[in-house]
């Protein structure tokens, strides 16, 4: 199994008032396809940090991210962006819903965006289905409870079958038996659409189910777990 | 509590800002009301003073009683000018209650009947004249001796007094210095003889002195002496030596007659009219009553005019006040509610906004106060709509009126302010979220508010359109633009701008349907925010409208009113200057019998020629000849009041001035008709309908000379009938027996000169000059070539006069000012809309951007909405104005027309308006857009990303 996602020698650091804040000190990772990669750690810890550098949102100070091949850290602005629209889909802790679009519409936007060649109502029924919305396609945002909306965004992260989703803190506002629906979903849809997904939780009973799972502590990975039984199949 | 509420208003400078602007807009704008009419009236006060000194050349500000004393008298009326009647002068000064800038004491002996008495002279010469002994108080100050010396204040050692005399007696009665007269039949208190000596002559030390109320030429019968030495001579307290006639003149400073005062003034009129009436007094007037009186009805109309152009922009900025307040209580809802749920009492949150109110309310008044005295002289120097010029600055001063108002406006304020809490103040936080999850439509839209209003404009506009006549006599009798009227046409902008909000959601969706295949994301997601999310835009989307709309509806009626009174004041007089030379001529010879015919001498008309070439300001001059008192013949018929005009049609054509759109055809033809037929004419419609005239068919004209002698009749063919000619006024106001006044048609004939010269003896005519400018060049040519005119008309003074109008000033200035709040109140609002939908949208943008929205899809997606949510209401508001102008400024522009209206109202929509609008509104969208992408730039994907992590 080859690696999707490379992380060699990232370094972050922040300004601060009276000096830097190194968030960041040094992180090497290799994310294998297709896998379910948790990064855990306390709040503060960097994490989110991390997952704002590998998924093309912010610039590490100092070392490489090479995903599928690319170096993103070397690439221009409109080359990054081309790559969150076809590449990634996003998920985001506080559900991030457009507010005035229905959840057909924001699954059916990022088809829009990523310029998806295919018809947009058969994948928008098809990944909403998947995540179990069937019946709400036309509800918006503020008419669905937590969980349905974070499966919106699932569904609007996968739409366009990019070849990682990043989601940070997914079930971070969701009740346990939500969270486990949750993660479901994303076994689910490995399974079936051959995703790669990372993601960020400070819950330990998620990270049970995770493929790969690095723990970070103030900047630095301090423990690496690989699944076995992932790696037999 | 204190820090705590201003710890709050810190918090949300920026929307504080705009309330703080709304109310120090609305206090500045209340004090400016009293504070400019004041300053305004005054000046018309002042100005009306002037001219009344200019026309009758008496000091404007005097109040004159006259009175018989006499022991009889004294005995009958114990009146109060009496007590001590030489003091009447302080008496009438403390009736006044002003401090007067004058007192003039009048002392004379008279006899009952002619007041004149018989002397004996001791020079040769008639031996008996009519004499009156005199004084006047302070003679002495206001003379120049023209022979002699002044009269001292004692009897000289041989018994005679000393008296000087004015030029007329000392002529009339060809008087010598050093001459004693005697009275023959009047005697001093003591019984002694009176004996003058004549000891000089004199004349006014300066002609302007206003002391000389009664020029000194008039005082042809008066030997003065000193006025103690008169008294003492004939008046003793209550004894008087036969009769005594005393006139008071006080004299008040009429620049400095305050408006408040000039009621007050008249009641003392009034009150010394009646003492005249009773007899108590012999005589009394004022020089200024009829100019206080005009003041006083020109007055109503300005204060008038002022209040209801001024409420809708006051209506405007109390409904600002309360949209930025309720914005901001939106925002500290749930603030609200969490203190609710602890326990705070509804009383306790409502003083919290009080308190925050009241403190924005007095730095609104600090500040407030000093932009209102700015405001006047904004008011002062606008010329037209959104035209300023450097005129002479008003004598603006901060009153107590003044002060009242902005504090009243303060109050008002502070409800505003505090109302939006009283909704918010009823829940606690868990009604607060049930509340968010409801989407009702907004009340007004439920109650159907904007079409009752729409309604209500609307029934306004055809009540008051089915009643222009008497909207008309109203105007005719006096009375101002009517209030309700003006509010129809606001409340029909407004309404329509409501009515907009309910379309507009329907529209972009429209739209967006349409292309929904096709839309880029950008495009899209913009659609989908208008569409969705409006009821946000909707305080935006009223104001963008209501600028606009009331932006063209203010700026066409400037326009129209400004435009209409200028045509009609250079279509009545015709031309730039319009003069009469001086014509040498026998026309007393001929009134006193000496001669029979009439004969005039042709002043030089070469001069103008060379005027026309030398001087380029000039453009065209023309002989024109005019008589308001010709006679037509016509079918057996004849008709009187007729305009006679005798022209040059070229000259006439390149000097008259005709203003365009007033007739079918252009009025060339109609002179090309006339130049063509020699003996041809151009008649009045009124004329060609009443005799039943068609071209073709043949006049008479019957003329009469200015010694009002026949001068015959000519027959002319008539060319072309018209409805306007320059200078032609088809009616005229005539007093009917039971004293009303009438209209009646006056008809016109227009010959061409040559013609009329040919059959006609020669008559003066008047030299119409076409002015392109200023016309003073033409005013020092006719100082230098001396030439005397018995009329002069200069059109350009006449259309300053019109704009230094107060009635006029303040139109323009409201509507200016109107437009300008709109426009402040619209690019406000314009910024606080997008700050809080960017801000509130931090989140989302960063949302957009991690799904790989570039920025500039971004930008472009926020100037679609910008299109979307702005080029829409531009255009309704456009289009409204558009129509708000047609509907309403025809009934609006007749509260500013004479009663005699030659020109119909037109309605001018000038392009420049139009493009001064639109850059004043580019320039403030531009600004909004450049603030809005600064604040647009600095978010970060990654930031506005983690405002969801907590």
């Amino acid at each position: 199994m080859s690696d999707l996602l490379v992380v060699d020698g990232v370094r972050r650091v922040f300004p601060v008032a009276g000096g830097t804040f190194e968030a960041l000190k040094g992180i090497d990772i290799k994310v294998p396809e297709k896998s379910l990669t948790i990064l855990k750690g306390r709040s503060g810890s960097g994490k989110t940090t991390l997952l704002n550098i590998i998924s093309a949102l912010d610039y590490p100070t100092e070392g490489s991210v090479t995903l599928d091949g690319g170096d993103i850290t070397k690439m221009s602005e409109s080359q990054r962006e081309k790559i969150r629209r076809t590449h990634i889909g996003y998920i985001f802790q506080s559900v991030a819903l457009i507010p005035v679009m229905s959840a057909y519409e924001n699954v059916e936007y990022a088809l829009r965006l990523a310029n998806y060649k295919g018809d947009y109502k058969e994948r928008v029924l098809e990944v909403l289905k998947m995540v179990g919305l069937s019946k709400r396609v036309s509800h918006m945002p503020e008419e669905m409870s937590g969980g349905e909306q974070q499966r919106v965004a699932i569904a609007r992260a996968i739409a366009h079958k990019p070849k990682v989703i990043f989601a940070d803190e997914p079930t971070g506002e969701l009740d346990s038996a939500t969270s486990l629906q949750v993660i479901g979903i994303f076994k689910e849809l490995i399974k079936k659409e051959g995703i790669t997904i990372v993601m960020t939780t400070h819950d330990p009973k998620i990270m049970e189910y995770g493929d790969c799972v690095f723990e970070i502590l103030d900047g630095e990975i301090i423990s690496s777990t690989f699944n076995n039984e992932k790696e037999g199949e | 509590m204190l820090r705590f509420i201003i710890q709050k208003l810190l918090n949300k400078k920026w929307l504080i800002l705009c309330i703080l602007i709304g109310n120090i807009l609305l206090i500045g704008i209340a004090c400016c009301n009293p504070m400019y009419t004041k300053a305004a009236l005054q000046k018309m006060l002042t100005k009306d003073m002037n001219a009344s000194l200019e026309e009758k050349n008496i000091y404007p500000g005097t109040t004159y009683a006259e009175a018989k004393l006499s022991n009889k008298r004294l005995q009958t009326y114990h009146s109060r000018y009496f007590t001590d009647y030489l003091k009447v002068n302080d008496t009438l000064e403390s009736m006044y209650e002003i401090p007067s800038m004058m007192k003039i004491q009048y002392l004379g002996v008279s006899n009952k009947q002619d007041a004149k008495f018989e002397v004996d002279r001791a020079s040769a010469g008639s031996s008996k004249i009519e004499i009156r002994v005199a004084s006047l108080s302070d003679l002495g100050d206001h003379v120049n001796m023209l022979s002699g010396s002044m009269y001292g204040n004692t009897i000289n050692a041989d018994g005679t007094i000393d008296c000087v005399v004015g030029e007329r007696v000392y002529l009339d009665n060809e008087m010598e210095i050093g001459e004693v007269v005697r009275f023959t039949d009047y005697k001093a208190l003591d019984g002694s003889d009176i004996r003058l000596r004549i000891v000089g002559v004199f004349t006014a030390s300066d002609n302007a002195d206003a002391y000389w109320v009664k020029d000194p030429l008039n005082y042809d019968k008066e030997f003065f002496i000193d006025q103690s030495l008169f008294i003492s001579l004939f008046m003793d307290g209550d004894n008087i030596s036969g009769n005594v006639t005393g006139k008071w003149w006080t004299l008040f400073d009429y620049t400095a007659i305050e408006t408040d005062q000039v009621t007050h003034m008249l009641e003392v009129d009034e009150l010394l009219s009646n003492d005249y009436a009773s007899g108590e007094l012999y005589y009394s007037t004022s020089m200024y009553s009829k100019v206080f009186e005009e003041y006083l009805g020109q007055a109503d109309k300005v204060v008038n005019t002022m209040w209801i152009l001024q409420v809708p922009i006051l209506i405007l900025l109390c409904v600002f006040i309360f949209m930025v307040s309720n914005q901001v209580i939106t925002i500290e809802a749930s603030e609200i509610a969490m203190l609710k749920s602890r326990g705070v009492s509804r009383a306790q949150l409502l003083m919290t906004y009080f308190i925050q109110s009241s403190i924005l309310a007095v730095i609104a008044l600090i500040i407030g106060i000093p932009i209102g005295y700015l405001l006047c002289h904004v008011f002062g120097s606008t010329n037209a709509f959104m035209e300023f010029v450097g005129r002479r600055a008003l004598n603006v001063r901060i009153t107590g009126t003044s002060l009242l108002y902005a504090l009243l406006a303060a109050f008002v304020g502070i409800f505003f302010m505090t109302a939006p809490v009283f909704t918010y103040a009823r829940f606690s936080i868990v009604e607060q979220k049930a509340n968010k999850r409801k989407k009702k439509k907004p009340m007004w839209q439920r109650m159907f508010l904007d079409f009752i209003l729409l309604g209500i404009a609307c029934y306004g506009f055809y009540n008051f359109n089915s009643q222009t006549d008497l909207l008309r006599q109203k105007v005719a009798q006096g009375e101002a633009l009517d209030p309700m009227l003006f509010l129809s046409s606001t409340l029909f902008v407004l309404a329509c701008a409501i009515v907009f909000l309910r379309v507009i959601p329907m529209l972009s969706y429209g739209i967006f349907r349409i292309g929904r295949k096709w839309w880029k994301p950008a495009g899209y997601a913009s659609f989908l925010q208008i569409t969705r999310d409006s009821r946000k835009q909707s305080f935006i989307t009223v104001f963008l409208v209501l600028t606009i709309a009331l932006g063209i509806f203010n700026a066409n009626i400037a326009r129209t009113i400004n435009e209409n009174e200028e045509n009609r004041i250079q279509y009545d007089n015709g031309s730039t200057v319009i003069l009469e030379e001086k014509w040498y001529s026998n026309e007393t010879s001929v009134t006193m019998g000496y001669a029979t015919e009439v004969s005039y001498e042709e002043p030089d008309f070469n001069k103008y020629k060379e005027l026309v070439q030398n001087n380029e300001s000039v453009q065209a001059v023309a002989k024109v000849l005019t008589e308001t008192n010709a006679d037509i013949g016509a079918g057996g018929t004849t008709f009187n009041n007729v305009m006679f005009m005798g022209i040059r049609t070229n000259d006439f054509g390149h000097s008259a001035w005709m203003p365009e759109g007033y007739t079918e055809e252009h009025w060339f033809n109609t002179l090309n008709a006339l130049s063509q037929v020699p003996d041809g004419c151009i008649i009045s419609r009124n004329l060609a309908e009443k005799a039943e005239l068609e071209v073709g068919d043949t006049v008479s004209v019957f003329r009469t000379n200015r010694v009002k002698q026949s001068m015959g009749r000519q027959a002319m063919k008539v060319v072309a009938i018209v409805d306007y000619f320059p200078s032609y006024e088809n009616t005229y106001e005539v007093k009917t027996d039971d004293g009303n006044n009438q209209m009646a048609d006056r008809y016109l004939v227009v010959a061409n000169l040559e013609n009329v010269y040919r059959d006609f003896p020669l008559t003066p005519y008047e030299v119409w000059i076409r002015v392109d400018g200023s016309t003073d060049s033409v005013y020092d040519w006719i100082s230098e070539n001396k030439i005397s005119c018995k009329t002069f008309t200069d059109t350009t003074q006449d259309i300053i006069n019109l704009k230094n109008d107060p009635y006029f000033q303040i139109t323009n200035g409201m509507l200016t000012l109107t437009f300008i709040v709109v426009i402040v109140l619209c690019a406000i609002g314009f910024l606080i809309y997008w700050i809080t939908s960017i801000r509130s949208r931090e989140l989302i943008f960063g949302i957009y951007r991690a799904m790989g929205m570039s920025m500039r899809e971004l930008i472009q997606m926020l100037i679609n909405e910008h299109l979307f949510g702005s080029i829409l209401p531009i255009l309704f508001g456009a289009a409204v104005g558009l129509l708000a102008s047609k509907l309403f400024i025809p009934l609006i522009s007749i509260a500013y027309s004479p009663s005699i209206q030659t020109l119909p109202t037109q309605i001018f929509v000038e392009q420049n308006d139009m493009i001064r609008i639109g850059v004043v509104l580019f320039l403030m969208l531009a600004c909004c857009i450049g603030a809005i992408s600064v604040l647009l730039s600095k978010i970060k994907i990654n930031q506005a990303l983690k405002l969801g992590e907590d």
